[in-house]
């Protein structure tokens, strides 16, 4: 097995790997995507992926592709915010308070859709927003911004958007 | 079943044991024998006819494709509705309690987290009173949270109680912190309260010597350093007061001790008004100051709450009735040296 770093951040970080794949199953599920492949965990790159059917249906790619984004980026913040408060804030060592946020930043580590989910979004997005999808409207910059990052930083994004997540949020939520 | 032929050898074969690179179909042996030459670019060919799940033939008509591969019916629905692995489902439950936990465990610190910029908003608005109780709650909780700590004693330190805000920094680490804005900000506030107190000394040792004059300068000078003192009006209305009393001009006592009492009405200022009375009482003979020495003595005892000031206040009474019995005005310190306090037992 060949050790790269990605593949030891994935082993270090698996709750957010099979989180992130069972989430954009159970996305796939409710809306009705044939669901062809699911890895939950592997050594490989990705480490856990879900291969559906192509979505035409914006919603649908829309909650397949951000469902578990949104997901992953909540359970982050909560737990890094459970951790943050005892480490950081109150200074109380606490050891459960590592243990969340651990668990925290590998759920935020994990979060970014796929490449491919990303690019499909981004080529259906503007087009349904020009047809006054709200949806699309309201979710574009975000869109926009996460198809930038992932462009630019490719496995490196998804590292830097789960540290900023997990440290910054409990930051803004806690220090006004 | 759909067959093809190779287009390599020629040979004949089912369609979903070929192999395609581009639009050429050939069979395993020729696919296998190209694959090393043109870097393994040659993919499986797709038979229509036949389920890509469980190989079900469908003789001639073609299956139903999902992303581009047949399917028949049966395993086509479990795509739709994939089941989630047993181990998974209870990684899900798991996670949920270890959710619920988290939530239970992080309650407490929420509270914290949230009272805390609260207390902060109360302090810089000026009300730090109300900020206290909270931030004891914090300080309990974070023992070493410094800036909890340095919020607290910030809170007492304005709120007029710098015995408590002193208490409160020297409670943690011999009173040393790292420096940081809220550090100096309280190390400053608690220094100006410091001052003022050795000023309050400096001016109650000068009081006795009949140097009023500049005792009344250092009481000034210390209530600028320290402006949030709480004790401010007693100790002016008390100094004040004291220097009547020496001048045994009763019926300026007794005023200030009225003013005293109308403008803070608390078990101090009832306290004194009822020895004001009392000193009338003793000189006058007349029983109207009597009265309203005892009236008072009934107010204030009603109005010492805590186990402080309900010490205080039997002080005050024991000194009152010894004034009404005798008509003997003794001051404070003539009153103890003549019955001397009983020394308090410790366990």
């Amino acid at each position: 097995m060949n050790f790269t770093p990605g593949l030891l951040i994935s082993l270090l970080t698996f709750p957010g790997v099979v989180l992130r794949a069972a989430a954009q199953q159970f996305f796939c599920r409710g809306f009705r995507v044939a669901v062809l492949e699911v890895r939950y965990f592997g050594a490989g790159n990705p480490a856990g992926y879900v291969w559906h059917e192509p979505i035409d249906d914006f919603p649908a790619l829309w909650f397949v592709s951000l469902g578990p984004f949104l997901i992953s980026t909540a359970l982050c913040i909560f737990f890094c915010s459970v951790g943050f408060l005892p480490l950081w804030e109150l200074k109380v060592a606490d050891p459960a308070g590592y243990f969340f946020y651990w668990l925290g930043l590998s759920f935020g580590m994990h979060a970014f859709p796929s490449g491919d989910d990303l690019s499909r979004l981004w080529s259906l997005t503007p087009r349904e927003a020009k047809q006054y999808n709200l949806l699309a409207i309201l979710s574009l910059p975000l869109i926009a911004i996460l198809y930038a990052l992932n462009r630019a930083l490719a496995f490196w994004a998804e590292l830097a958007y789960g540290m900023a997540v997990g440290l910054l949020a409990p930051l803004a939520i806690f220090r006004p | 079943m759909q067959t093809g032929k190779c287009e390599t050898c020629g040979t004949a074969a089912p369609l979903n044991e070929m192999y395609q690179s581009g639009a050429k179909l050939v069979c395993e042996s020729c696919a296998k024998a190209a694959g090393a030459s043109e870097g393994g670019r040659m993919t499986p060919a797709v038979d229509p006819t036949v389920c890509s799940e469980c190989g079900l033939d469908n003789g001639t008509s073609s299956l139903p494709a999902v992303a581009d591969l047949p399917f028949c019916e049966a395993c086509r629905q479990t795509l739709y509705e994939r089941e989630f692995p047993d181990w998974l489902k209870l990684g899900l439950v798991g996670l949920a309690l270890i959710l619920a936990f988290a939530f239970v465990h992080g309650v407490p610190y929420f509270r914290i987290g949230w009272a805390l910029p609260q207390c902060e908003r109360l302090i810089n608005a000026k009300h730090p009173e109300r900020a206290i109780p909270n931030l004891i709650t914090v300080a309990k909780a974070a023992p070493n949270c410094e800036k909890c700590l340095l919020l607290l004693a910030k809170a007492y330190l304005l709120a007029g109680n710098p015995m408590a805000g002193m208490q409160v920094a020297l409670s943690h680490n011999h009173g040393r912190f790292k420096t940081t804005d809220l550090f100096l900000e309280v190390d400053a506030l608690g220094g100006r309260a410091n001052r003022a107190l050795k000023l309050i000394q400096e001016a109650n040792g000068l009081a006795p010597q009949d140097k009023s004059v500049e005792a009344l300068a250092k009481l000034r000078e210390a209530r600028q350093l320290y402006p949030q003192f709480r004790n401010w009006p007693v100790i002016f209305a008390e100094f004040e007061m004291s220097a009547a009393f020496d001048a045994k001009d009763y019926d300026r006592l007794l005023a200030m001790s009225e003013n005293f009492w109308q403008q803070q009405p608390d078990a101090t200022s009832a306290g004194i008004l009822a020895l004001s009375l009392a000193c009338k009482y003793a000189v006058t003979g007349d029983d109207k100051y009597r009265t309203a020495a005892e009236e008072m003595l009934t107010k204030g005892n009603n109005l010492a709450v805590t186990e402080q000031a309900k010490k205080e206040f039997a002080d005050y009474t024991e000194r009152t009735r010894y004034r009404l019995r005798t008509r003997e005005i003794l001051s404070k310190k003539e009153y103890y040296l003549r019955f001397p306090k009983p020394k308090e037992e410790h366990p």
